[in-house]
């Protein structure tokens, strides 16, 4: 669509890499915090080791 | 009738109105010949609205004669950022695109404001669509700190820093989407009130990011603070994300102190990026939190060093999806920081959007069952570095940019994620001159206990007492 508006590819294309890196490191970001053996996560950012789990 | 407006609190000129020592006309008169001198000076202004701020204090001293009931900012000369619209006036967001523009409404903070008795004379220069920390924008140029003008405001509210700082208004609105309030209020000495999200309307205000908004004043002391939020809280029937909550009397408990307060320091995480010069001026503000009788410790956050780059997606996507229709065929009319980051967020995956959207809500849910039931109050930075100057954060200013721009958000988007109230409070100067600030920050609508401690802290440790800037009313 922005190439068909008048954006210049050049334009575009560094968006589109400008947008991969963003989503690739929230990914690495969720995946850091969100719990591995439950994805769909009742919570949150694994506790610190020897804290009490709190669910809400 | 009196040479000391401006440069007054609301509370002194509200005093100063009653005892007759200050009539409004005359404190208009005198407020948009400040903005047109020294806030033109610094590029803190947009546009005055002479006129109307003339207009609007004739009917006022006409209401007072008419010995009609008056409210809380009574004749009050007042200024917001170039997001608030009004209906008729110009509104242009700090952008090319916009330029020209007439607001179709009145914001519905500001005509709180009005229904207050405040009288709105201008509007205040911003980031480009408030898309940005330091204050630079390529249209309209860089506002100056008024501490040093060599140096930044932040951003984005850029303007109402500078304007509130040097003392041309005691109270300006910005708006807040990652730290937009509370940067330009800590790298200016000010302080910078961030109200929980849903606390304040935001109808009629330029948006960015529907989820991450919200919008609240700077101000040179806690208890104008406390005026402003009292002013314009409540709900917006026009706003999606508005709440209706039980709004408290925020001046009501605000001499109480900080006696017991438990406050609970983020240091793991949110200290990373600090320099020394900053983490020195925090931990003497931890100290003088100590001795007004807070009990300090430290609190974990798993993760919130990770949580700026969530918030960044967010902004970036939310404010994509607003601009998408204007970015075709308009491109050219976007500053090159501003069209980088908004074009890109039309490229990130909606499955990864929604990912974020969901831990936000989990993280939230995290932190308050557990830091915020450990203590009650939240310590924080601000700036994570000494108050940079223009030339060090202009585009592309050198190999350290990136970074800087980065570290900027790190202590202050994550609680924009977190939808928490959060205060910015000056503590003292770092070597090179510019103020130094931390943030307290609470539970949701926690903000009458967030304003006493801040008041407790302010009085102790006043600021202003000790130094004025060096472009400001004060300084002729």
């Amino acid at each position: 669509m922005l190439i068909a508006q008048g954006v210049p590819r050049e334009d575009v294309a560094r968006a589109k890499a400008a947008a991969v890196k963003m989503a690739e490191a929230a990914d690495a970001v969720l995946l850091e915090l969100e719990h591995p053996a439950d994805p769909f996560g009742s919570l949150h950012p694994r506790p610190a080791s020897g804290r009490t789990e709190k669910q809400p | 009738m009196s040479a000391r407006w401006p440069g007054l609190t609301i509370e002194e000129t509200r005093t100063a109105i009653d005892k007759g020592e200050l009539a409004i006309e005359e404190a208009v008169e005198m407020t948009l010949a400040a903005l047109d001198g020294k806030g033109r000076q610094l590029n803190a202004v947009a546009r005055l609205e002479r006129e109307h701020a003339m207009t609007s204090a004739k009917q006022l001293a006409g209401s007072r004669k008419r010995g009609e009931t008056v409210g809380p900012l009574f004749g009050v000369p007042l200024a917001h950022k170039d997001l608030y619209g009004r209906k008729g006036w110009l509104l242009e967001a700090g952008s090319k695109l916009m330029q020209g523009h007439r607001s179709p409404r009145t914001a519905l903070a500001v005509a709180k404001l009005d229904a207050a008795g405040a009288l709105d004379i201008a509007r205040l220069n911003t980031v480009e669509f408030a898309l940005g920390t330091m204050g630079h924008n390529e249209h309209t140029g860089p506002v100056q700190n008024p501490w040093n003008t060599a140096h930044i405001t932040g951003g984005s509210s850029s303007g109402s820093g500078a304007a509130v700082a040097a003392g041309l208004v005691p109270a300006a609105l910005g708006s807040d989407t990652g730290g937009s309030i509370r940067l330009p209020a800590a790298a200016c000495g000010l302080v910078g009130l961030k109200p929980t999200a849903g606390l304040v309307g935001r109808s009629g205000v330029v948006p960015l990011s529907g989820s991450l908004d919200t919008v609240g004043p700077l101000t040179r002391t806690v208890r104008d603070a406390a005026i402003v939020l009292q002013a314009i809280a409540g709900p917006d029937a026009d706003d999606s994300g508005s709440l209706d909550v039980d709004i408290p009397d925020y001046l009501a408990g605000i001499e109480g102190g900080a006696k017991g307060v438990r406050i609970g320091i983020v240091r793991k995480g949110l200290y990373d990026p600090v320099k020394p010069d900053v983490a020195a001026r925090l931990d003497a503000a931890v100290a003088n939190l100590g001795k007004l009788g807070a009990s300090v410790r430290e609190v974990e956050i798993e993760g919130i060093e990770l949580v700026n780059r969530l918030t960044a997606l967010m902004i970036s996507v939310e404010a994509a999806s607003l601009h998408s229709r204007w970015l075709a065929g308009n491109v050219g009319d976007y500053g090159r920081q501003t069209v980088s980051r908004l074009m890109a967020g039309l490229f990130v995956p909606g499955e990864t959007y929604l990912r974020v959207r969901e831990h936000r809500r989990r993280f939230a849910r995290y932190v308050l069952d557990t830091a915020l039931s450990e203590v009650d109050v939240l310590f924080a930075p601000v700036w994570p570095y000494p108050v940079p100057t223009i030339a060090e954060t202009g585009w592309r200013a050198g190999p350290d940019y990136a970074e800087m721009v980065v570290a900027s958000g790190h202590c202050t988007r994550p609680i924009n994620y977190l939808g928490l109230p959060t205060v910015s409070l000056p503590c003292g100067f770092t070597d090179n001159g510019l103020p130094a600030a931390f943030q307290l920050i609470g539970r949701p609508f926690a903000e009458a206990e967030l304003l006493r401690v801040a008041r407790a802290y302010e009085r102790e440790q006043p600021l202003w007492r000790e130094r004025r800037p060096s472009v400001s009313v004060w300084a002729d």
